[in-house]
């Protein structure tokens, strides 16, 4: 009984806590996305200090303009505004946004013609902004007859109740998280908020709990107060555990649903996280000949995701680990490959003395492909 | 229709741990509590290491012969068929292993209702933690970032070209034009962890992820089964074994490293653990059989990776240290922290070892063969020890078990209870995490802590030694008075 009501006393005195550091605790400040952050990713316009300017749509009458983001968590950011300039009735105005709930998928949003005048949304009811936010911009739908100019975007904080409280002490519980391509050292990505992390909050009730109840157990055996603190112990791990696997679960479910049609005998690498780095690979092995020429791979960041995935997919070719700079004329032999992936600006091929160069090496190459925007190949010559 | 190459892989993943299980059953011969889940544990973890070292030296014997295919998987098969009939000859001439070492007497009360009932309830939570982590490794394809920056990259390439391709440093990768060789970043790296990957893949004839992938799945179970056996023979009951198979199991950055299979972490946590509970269990009893378990999992350990041979001195010390008495054990790490000290006002030292190379000890430099050279300097920072162990949910409340159980184990070590086992285990303990602290609070490698690439990894090597630690202290602690047992050895 006396376990019980410690078990219980804990409980509340820890929720209160919780909640008194949810509710008066630091809050978060806006995030404001200025132009010099922004991307142009479709149409044509250009940055200026204090604008983007979209002069000309892209494919499909669509400029799509978008920002990377430090992860902000969707559930402590309840609005969103925007400053933009020159949009006429008829065009469409989407919101984009990528949250780690689905990594693989761009959500959008039609805007309604009030929300496009008012130049802001809410997003508290909406179901798919959950999670960590990694992306975000908008989409104009239509031909342009005159400019846009899109000042900033902002998001604005939720104003803090004491039910959004509870809801984010007790998000972390239920909310999902997939699996990450990071180092699997980092485990999962809890926002920066002590008090609503399960670890800390099941650490909290542990000690509140096991105190009281030593309070209370004053006369009670050595034994039997250890076999209760042991418990309660257990008691908190057996929560934890319970959290980590709904995750599991829910990871497997996501798993299954990308996966598990594959049989086994034919699974290859993963392809839905990089597709077009499989598509790259594709294109360039069928100018590979022959199968056994070692393959230097030069790019800006070799320990970049995109170089690193092309190097793997290429096995059991003999690609190099990836470096930045060309390697010296004198250490390669004709029929050596130069794979250049997002390389270093200084790099230039001379078509007409058929030589790749940077600041400091010169290699005569013939050119085999180049993928426009991400790749190309070249085939050392004899020198 | 099921792929030829399975049938290839069930036992390129089988006969290995039937030969040194059947090997392991000669040193164990006489059915006792854990007995089983040891050898089958222990012999899954062995099993597999041999078979690195097999197909290593038949590489080196094939190229020797200048023959093609060195890292075909029939002639390991072939030998694994001989240690089977060997282990067989060994059976029928009746060899047997004479053990002096004091047994435990056998639990005689039968489990309650309720421990029946719990035991049950940690029976399915373990089932649905290693049925999930089974089908996340069979449908995921090869996911986590090391895992195919490195140590696949070289099993892919010895399974398809099934042959040993040296692989050397990037520089030197590009003064070879004959293409003979391959080149990773990590080229150090030991290959044993590529060739546990590699093998299956060898086996089923062609490079295959999920093939890959599925050792690592035994080696959680094995983990399990080993800790559970040591738990049995150390004398806890079936309940207190399983739970702290739930406990170690739980372990969220434990469980990751199964279902994103593929690093080398879990191999070496997995060496390191086994062989520390045979270590506890020689210190306890002087069983001979547990120091030889011992020592050859702590050469495992540093076959997977280099950070395996500093654990591996780390356990070796503690063999002389369960010998000293509690006047010795207090004065050695006096000794040891005098002569530090001496060795930082005279400069350092310096030595050069036949065999080994040199070593460095000195105020701004640690040198040592084999593990590598780390600049000295204090420029540590507590900020992502707390992010990491007790804000991130990735070991429950493993960290805050542990102070808890140190404390308990002093008060105990104080009282002179718990025998020369929790004399070992606080040292290798103390010194472990003292070996964690210096790593991540005076050496560069404290940028790795702080990006938390780094952290956990390492702290998942000690932690199935630390969990089997806390059961030694719990037992000595309780005398598992609910079967009414009391420790052999207090």
């Amino acid at each position: 009984m006396r376990a019980l009501s410690a078990a219980f006393i804990g409980l509340l005195l820890t929720f209160t806590v919780l909640l008194l550091v949810e509710l008066r605790g630091p809050g978060f400040p806006p995030v404001t996305i200025t132009p010099d952050q922004l991307q142009l990713r479709q149409g044509k316009g250009e940055a200026a200090s204090d604008r983007l300017m979209i002069r000309q749509e892209g494919a499909n009458d669509t400029s799509i303009v978008l920002a990377r983001l430090p992860a902000i968590e969707a559930h402590r950011y309840g609005r969103l505004q925007w400053q933009l300039d020159g949009l006429t009735d008829d065009q469409d105005l989407k919101l984009l946004w990528v949250s780690n709930q689905a990594p693989q998928q761009i959500r959008t949003l039609l805007l309604t013609d009030a929300q496009k005048q008012q130049g802001a949304v809410d997003l508290t009811t909406n179901v798919d902004w959950t999670g960590q936010i990694s992306l975000i911009g908008i989409a104009v739908g239509g031909a342009l007859s005159q400019p846009l100019a899109l000042m900033q975007i902002s998001l604005i904080p939720a104003p803090r109740t004491v039910a959004g409280s509870v809801r984010n002490l007790l998000r972390p519980w239920y909310e999902r998280e997939p699996w990450s391509m990071r180092s699997i050292n980092y485990r999962e990505h809890p926002e920066n908020q002590w008090q609503t992390s399960p670890l800390m909050q099941a650490t909290l009730w542990l000690v509140i709990s096991v105190g009281t109840f030593l309070i209370l157990s004053i006369n009670v055996s050595g034994q039997a107060r250890r076999t209760v603190l042991v418990a309660l112990l257990l008691l908190a791990w057996l929560g934890l555990d319970a959290q980590w696997q709904w995750q599991l679960l829910t990871r497997l479910q996501a798993t299954h649903e990308r996966h598990g049609d594959t049989p086994p005998g034919m699974r290859g690498p993963i392809t839905d996280v990089d597709d077009w780095v499989a598509d790259l690979v594709g294109g360039v092995r069928k100018y590979l000949r022959p199968k056994d020429a070692r393959i230097v791979l030069v790019t800006k960041d070799p320990a970049d995701h995109v170089p690193l995935r092309v190097r793997y997919r290429l096995l059991p070719l003999n690609v190099s680990p990836g470096q930045t700079r060309l390697p010296d004329a004198s250490r390669m032999q004709a029929g050596d490959y130069l794979l250049l992936i997002q390389p270093p600006p200084d790099i230039r091929y001379r078509p007409d003395i058929r030589v790749l160069g940077d600041e400091t090496h010169q290699v005569p190459v013939e050119s085999v492909a180049v993928m426009r925007g991400m790749a190309a190949l070249y085939r050392v010559r004899a020198q | 229709m099921m792929h030829a190459g399975w049938v290839g892989v069930g036992a390129a993943l089988s006969l290995p741990w039937v030969v040194a299980i059947l090997w392991l059953r000669l040193l164990f011969p006489t059915p006792m509590p854990g007995r089983w889940p040891l050898l089958l544990g222990y012999g899954y973890v062995l099993g597999l290491l041999v078979t690195t070292l097999i197909l290593r030296l038949q590489a080196a014997l094939f190229s020797a012969l200048s023959l093609d295919a060195a890292l075909q998987w029939w002639p390991s098969i072939v030998v694994f068929g001989c240690l089977i009939l060997g282990v067989l000859k060994f059976q029928r001439s009746g060899w047997t292993v004479t053990n002096s070492a004091p047994r435990r007497p056998p639990l005689s009360v039968q489990p309650a209702w309720w421990q029946r009932l719990l035991i049950a309830l940690l029976l399915v939570l373990l089932s649905i933690r290693l049925l999930g982590l089974a089908l996340e490794v069979w449908w995921l394809p090869l996911y986590p970032w090391d895992a195919w920056t490195t140590w696949a990259v070289r099993a892919q390439i010895w399974a398809h070209s099934q042959t040993l391709v040296p692989f050397v440093g990037p520089e030197t990768w590009l003064a070879e034009p004959s293409g003979q060789s391959h080149s990773i970043l990590a080229w150090r790296y030991p290959p044993a962890v590529s060739l546990i990957a590699a093998w299956p893949a060898l086996a089923f004839g062609d490079w295959n992820e999920t093939v890959a992938n599925l050792p690592w799945i035994g080696c959680a179970l094995a983990l399990a089964l080993g800790l559970y056996g040591q738990a049995r023979l150390w004398g806890v009951s079936p309940l207190t074994g399983l739970l702290f198979v739930w406990l170690l199991l739980s372990l969220p950055m434990l469980g990751t490293h199964v279902a994103l299979a593929g690093y080398a972490d879990l191999w070496l946590a997995t060496s390191l653990g086994l062989s520390f509970f045979a270590l506890m269990h020689w210190t306890q009893r002087g069983d001979w059989r547990q120091v030889l378990l011992a020592i050859l999992l702590a050469l495992g350990c540093a076959l997977i990776k280099r950070e395996g041979l500093v654990w591996m001195l780390l356990l070796l010390a503690i063999i002389p240290a369960a010998r000293l008495g509690r006047g010795w054990l207090l004065l050695t790490p006096t000794t040891a922290i005098a002569a530090a000290l001496a060795i930082w006002l005279a400069g350092g030292i310096q030595l050069s070892l036949p065999m080994l190379g040199q070593i460095v000890l000195g105020p701004d430099r640690l040198q040592l063969p084999g593990i590598g050279t780390f600049e000295l300097q204090s420029n540590g920072s507590w900020e992502p020890v707390i992010r990491y162990l007790f804000i991130n949910n990735n070991w429950h409340l493993l960290p805050l078990l542990v102070p808890i159980a140190w404390v308990a184990a002093t008060i105990l070590l104080a009282r002179d209870m718990g025998g020369p086992a929790l004399r070992a285990g606080l040292l290798w303990t103390t010194m472990a995490l003292f070996a964690v602290y210096l790593l991540f609070f005076w050496t560069s490698a404290s940028q790795w802590a702080e990006r938390g690439s780094s952290i956990n990894r390492i702290l998942l090597h000690l932690a199935p030694a630390l969990m089997f630690w806390v059961l030694t202290i719990w037992y000595t602690a309780t005398a598992d008075r609910e079967n009414g047992n009391q420790p052999a050895d207090a």
